[in-house]
């Protein structure tokens, strides 16, 4: 359709107006609809004006969340940016994005080039300053609490073994297996290194012992 | 029974909210990860159970144990809804904690001075409270606490962000100080708001201490600090010292301004609180708190003959509804509590002090 006032351009603008309970529809140009705007004050040439500023903003500034609005690409701004997640504890950046929180050291490791910009909104800047652990320190220092820790690590690789066992139907491994786990559970069992409320000296005022439940 | 015995021990403690003035009180607490481990949000059952038995084994190294006085340690599954209520009110757990979680421990030296939280939001959780302002006598308690510890753990610690936590709203240094304030002058003024506002452009917020309704029941706030990456400590800790200092010395300025000008007023409220709380068989903790409040500063005056700060820190825990429920010994429905927080403070309040002690020389 060609512009009603020039004839020549296609007709991009639709106004319809009502006037003396007629309504007529004028097919115009966006040229013509500037000058006619200019020229009779129409009072739609304001929204025009604004609809245009904010076409204009809103494709200067990628920033605008309104974007989203007028932008008939279905992927958002945000999609493009990679999502990670942690090769560890599979905690992913877009998840720290919507709670604040990690799952472990090797997300800080993995998430680091992300989270150097996102600190300083936060933060005083994004490097520590302050107290830092000293040297070397040996962790399984206590050969008891060692021993267990390596026994748990077992019995969630045996676990894990167990689970895939079961599911290629091999039945003679998952029996295997389920007894290990069986030993190993009783063997950390044997012991509680975490009684219900231990005090190595006797306290003064000695409470009546409580239900103790062993944790498996 | 609903109460553990040794929590019902803790309660049966002197409160710890009693400052000179508007700062009541000063908590700090400082977050870390065991190295090697993942932080208890993602961990499975058998990493915390280790990390747990990691954690204790530290703590009961002698250099350790000799900075925890009486220790003693309960599962948290052990503690009852209850036992954790008053743990919250007597500020030894925080309020986010209170949730049952496997493999959680609660530790805590048998004076309160301190407690230490296994596998909450990270796997140590330390934790110290001080009446007063009194950073630098808890950082210097805690920073000991945690060197000794560090001599047994190696921490998750990365050189560029510091020690790693689950929240990196406390990536760094791990530390939050928290000071309880007291500012019902800078509220009667119509002060208090603004200038609690613009404690975020120091990286601090307040919050009420006890929320009702949006607004701070008995004029107490939490300052704390909201970043914990890029500053030192000890720069922290003074720098939110002298903020806070700054904002306690103003609401004494108002306080003695309004007090210099409106006597009559003033000893009125005064009197009035007392009377409400002395005469009562039925009170609510926001209407208790808003006397306690008016009476704080009466006892700060010296308006009262015998009713002292001492007292006043007493009623403020006592009134609490976990507090009420271990001195009955039972659980209380929210009316029988009114009930109960009344005869309480009518015991506590019965003797001859209506007449405020300014009253002699108040014309």
């Amino acid at each position: 359709m060609l512009c009603q006032i020039c004839k020549a351009n296609p007709a991009t603008i639709h106004i319809q107006e009502i006037a003396n309970g007629e309504s007529t529809t004028l097919h115009i140009c966006a040229e013509c609809a500037r000058k006619r705007n200019v020229d009779s004050g129409d009072a739609n040439s304001h929204f025009h004006e604004m609809l245009e500023r904010l076409t204009q903003a809103i494709a200067n500034s990628a920033e605008l969340k309104l974007a989203g609005l007028f932008d008939t690409n279905p992927q958002p701004e945000e999609e493009e940016t990679q999502d990670l997640d942690c090769t560890v504890c599979g905690t992913t950046f877009k998840s720290w994005k919507k709670t604040g929180r990690l799952g472990c050291a090797a997300c800080y490791e993995q998430f680091a080039q992300l989270l150097i910009p996102e600190f300083p909104l936060v933060h005083h800047g994004s490097v520590h300053c302050g107290k830092t652990p000293p040297e070397t320190v040996e962790q399984w220092q206590d050969p008891v609490v060692s021993e267990r820790i390596q026994l748990r690590r077992e019995l969630e690789r045996l676990c894990r073994g167990l689970d895939e066992s079961i599911r290629r139907e091999e039945f003679e491994q998952a029996a295997e297996l389920r007894d290990r786990i069986a030993a190993i559970e009783a063997e950390l069992n044997s012991a509680e290194l975490i009684p219900d409320e231990s005090a190595p000296e006797a306290p003064a005022k000695k409470p009546r012992a409580r239900g103790r439940r062993k944790s498996t | 029974m609903i109460f553990h015995p040794r929590i019902r021990h803790i309660a049966d403690r002197g409160p710890v909210f009693i400052g000179q003035g508007p700062i009541l009180s000063t908590f700090i607490s400082l977050s870390r990860n065991i190295d090697g481990f993942q932080f208890p949000a993602t961990a499975s059952s058998n990493t915390l159970e280790s990390a747990a038995e990691l954690a204790l084994a530290a703590l009961h190294h002698e250099d350790v144990r000799e900075l925890l006085p009486n220790m003693f340690q309960i599962k948290h599954e052990l503690l009852t809804a209850a036992d954790r209520d008053l743990l919250v009110e007597r500020e030894l757990l925080g309020r986010s904690q209170t949730d049952i979680a496997p493999r959680r421990v609660f530790v805590c030296a048998e004076d309160g001075s301190t407690s230490i939280l296994l596998n909450g939001e990270d796997h140590l959780w330390l934790h110290m409270t001080a009446a007063g302002s009194a950073f630098r006598e808890l950082w210097d308690r805690m920073s000991a606490l945690e060197s000794a510890l560090a001599r047994h753990i190696r921490f998750a610690f990365h050189p560029r962000f510091g020690y790693l936590t689950g929240s990196t709203s406390l990536v760094g240094t791990g530390l939050r100080i928290t000071f309880l304030i007291h500012l019902p002058a800078l509220g009667l003024s119509g002060r208090r708001k603004k200038i609690l506002e613009r404690l975020e452009d120091a990286g601090l917020a307040a919050e009420p201490y006890f929320p009702v309704d949006g607004n701070a029941a008995g004029n107490l706030f939490l300052i704390s600090n909201r970043t914990t990456l890029g500053e030192r400590e000890e720069d922290l800790g003074l720098r939110m010292t002298e903020i806070v200092t700054a904002i306690s010395r103003e609401e004494e300025r108002t306080r003695a301004e309004m007090l210099s000008r409106q006597k009559l007023l003033f000893l009125n409220a005064c009197g009035r609180a007392y009377g409400l709380l002395r005469n009562s068989y039925l009170i609510p903790t926001s209407e208790a708190l808003d006397a306690l409040s008016i009476m704080k500063v009466g006892a700060d005056s010296g308006v009262f003959r015998r009713f002292t700060r001492q007292d006043w820190a007493e009623l403020l825990l006592e009134c609490q509804p976990a507090h009420l429920c271990c001195r009955k010994n039972m659980d209380l429905s929210p009316l029988e509590r009114g009930e109960y927080r009344a005869t309480c403070f009518r015991e506590r309040l019965d003797g001859p002090e209506p007449a405020p002690a300014g009253d002699d020389d108040a014309n």
